[in-house]
């Protein structure tokens, strides 16, 4: 397989005043996987379906491998496409579709016949050649999809919110299938998809979109722990935001005083005055009574207990701080249950200052 | 009314209006076996197949059945094969402005009276009319276009189209957009992906489509009258001639039988295959 290096420079696409992507700039390295995660709506179909040249952009350009691809038409892309619903031809057995590429391609008769049988055994469907689509599974048919779009040697493989259409049961097992594939085959891949855990699964790195614009890219853990803004934030996950101003800075290092009166030092590169949000992910507040000893190098503030829940494997806590501000914190589940106390109950929330995130409002 | 059985209730209109086609029906076909008087009058003291065997030992009768099936293939064909693209970029057009004038196209078509257009056809088609004026001003003989064969395709032609047009668009619709897109993706061009996923796709339309077309041109009676100059006659004008001008009624109401007996037939064999590319289709449909 081939691992080509992905690269959109200043891509717009606009419909009539709507602005559908905008300047979108991205490199995906040779032999990774990138997913565009957004909410629906956020452009990046409309990007995936640029890449895979159904769609012109309306500026910019789309480098595969070094050439430049924006006016090669689709078919003569070498593009893998896996569509939403996969679009297996439906007159065609699961051998014809895997063969309808090279056949396209006029590649001789055993060539066609070796690499069917290849693919086939590649996603494990080798009993099924001559199956018509509709006598596979989901599962299945999803598999060929991946096998007809890999069949043809493409430059780059395009996976279009590839398990949307799967029961959730089956997506652990294919998002599993899935990264071990792209990862013993190295090719360059992009997947679509809305969905934050596929996203974190399937990718090396993750752009997060919104409104046409790539807002974020990183790898999981980056765009996870270190949101750039509230929408990245959100949107990967539940989240806690304290107002605060920056009291004194000097030296990569800012004082903030957030809601409460609470006081503690960040990185961070703001003036004096500069109003802030301090962002904080529920599993990383810690809490505990009033008084117990603080650990070195934490941020906390007085809270009062608000309600306690039980979701499944851990508890989600709810405390309310002294301006009102109600914020979110998670506990596992370890041994015996965790004890608060009743609502009302005083206590201290506290988080690791390297798991805080100041973000100017 | 019986309660528990609103069924009765429910099918007796049909049954009334169906009762009351099928008996007008009845009628005309039991006076085919009946014989005719010098004066144009009905016989009911003859009673026979004597009108059918007359059908068939009459060479100008058998010659109408035969071109009038000759004609009506050929208008399938020459309409189905219009219509395949013109339904397909309808299905396909991504303008809503566009896809509203060609469906307008379409609806006129298919709205405006016969009469309004076979004047329309003559005023386009006549001797004087306007192709013919084109090829005076510009050096050309002069082609007959009215009043025989390919007058009357091609007001048929006109006339079928939308039956047609609507029909296969139905079918064309029904194949998601992502399947050609697949195609383009892995290398097909746009041609190979008609030949190779649209038209199979589709065939089961177009057989339907077929079948709606050939029955509504085996049954022009307008077009062949105003257009044909008398000398393309199709089994309805010959029917029609039957009973107004030589008021042979019975003889008429055997043709029209017979005629219908055939047209059944075709439609039958038409719908078998149908069947058979259904269940080729079945396959297809997994949505």
């Amino acid at each position: 397989m081939k691992s080509e290096e992905l690269r959109l420079q200043g891509v717009h696409k606009s419909y009539g005043s709507v602005k559908a992507v905008s300047d979108v700039s991205l490199v995906v390295e040779p032999g990774t996987t990138l997913t565009l995660l957004g909410p629906s709506g956020c452009g990046k179909t409309t990007l995936l379906r640029m890449i895979a040249g159904f769609v012109y952009p309306s500026a910019g350009r789309i480098f595969v491998g070094g050439s430049d691809i924006t006016d090669v038409p689709a078919a003569r892309r070498d593009v893998g496409v896996v569509f939403q619903n996969y679009a297996l031809f439906p007159h065609l057995t699961i051998a014809e579709n895997l063969a309808f590429g090279l056949r396209a391609r006029k590649r001789p008769k055993e060539e066609v016949k070796h690499q069917v049988q290849r693919m086939l055994s590649l996603v494990k469907l080798d009993g099924f050649a001559d199956r018509y689509p509709n006598q596979l599974s989901g599962g299945q048919q999803q598999r060929a999809a991946v096998a007809r779009a890999l069949a043809i040697d493409p430059r780059l493989l395009l996976l279009d919110e590839p398990l949307s259409a799967l029961d959730k049961n089956l997506r652990q097992a294919v998002q599993q299938e899935l990264r071990q594939l792209q990862r013993q085959l190295g090719i360059t891949t992009v997947v679509v998809t809305h969905d934050q855990e596929e996203a974190f699964v399937l990718s090396d790195r993750v752009a997060v979109m919104n409104a046409g614009r790539v807002l974020q890219v990183g790898t999981p853990q980056e765009v996870y722990d270190k949101p750039s803004n509230r929408f990245v934030a959100e949107f990967l996950g539940s989240g806690n935001f304290l107002n605060g101003t920056i009291v004194a800075s000097s030296g990569g290092r800012a004082e903030i005083e957030v809601v409460g009166g609470a006081r503690f030092q960040v990185a961070s590169n703001l003036p004096p005055g500069a109003r802030v949000e301090v962002f904080v992910r529920p599993e990383e507040v810690i809490l505990e009574p009033r008084g117990s000893v603080e650990a070195l190098g934490a941020a906390s503030i007085d809270v009062t207990l608000v309600e306690s829940r039980l979701v499944g494997g851990r508890v989600e806590v709810e405390v309310e701080c002294a301006g009102g501000t109600r914020l979110l914190a998670h506990k596992l589940r370890q041994g015996r249950s965790v004890q608060l106390g009743m609502p009302g109950a005083p206590l201290r929330a506290s988080a690791d200052l390297n798991s805080l995130v100041v973000m100017p409002v | 009314m019986d309660y528990k059985k609103p069924e009765v209730a429910f099918f007796l209109p049909i049954v009334i209006v169906i009762g009351l086609y099928g008996s007008a029906f009845f009628v005309f076909v039991a006076m085919s076996f009946y014989g005719t008087s010098s004066g144009g009058q009905i016989d009911t003291s003859v009673t026979g197949l004597h009108n059918y065997v007359r059908f068939f030992e009459s060479a100008s009768a058998l010659d109408g059945l035969y071109d009038t099936i000759l004609i009506s293939v050929l208008l399938t064909a020459i309409t189905l094969i219009l219509s395949f693209p013109f339904a397909y970029l309808l299905s396909r057009v991504s303008s809503s402005l566009v896809r509203r004038c060609m469906l307008g196209i379409v609806m006129v078509t298919f709205l405006s009276g016969g009469i309004t257009r076979a004047y329309a056809w003559m005023v386009v088609l006549g001797n004087n009319g306007l192709i013919n004026r084109l090829l005076v001003e510009v050096g050309l003989d002069r082609i007959p276009l009215l009043y025989n064969l390919s007058g009357v395709l091609t007001a048929l032609v006109h006339f079928l189209l939308p039956f047609c047009i609507l029909t296969l668009m139905g079918a064309f619709q029904t194949v998601p957009r992502s399947l050609e897109e697949a195609a383009a993706s892995l290398g097909a061009s746009r041609i190979r992906t008609f030949w190779r996923v649209m038209v199979p796709l589709t065939a089961r339309g177009a057989v339907g489509a077929g079948i709606l077309t050939f029955s509504v041109a085996i049954s022009s009676f307008l077009f062949p009258l105003l257009l044909g100059g008398g000398k393309v006659r199709m089994m309805s004008n010959q029917v029609y001639d039957l009973i107004f001008v030589n008021f042979d009624i019975p003889f008429a109401a055997a043709t029209a039988t017979i005629f219908l007996l055939v047209v059944i037939a075709a439609i039958a064999a038409l719908t078998f295959t149908l069947g058979v590319i259904g269940n080729e289709g079945k396959r297809g449909v997994n949505a």
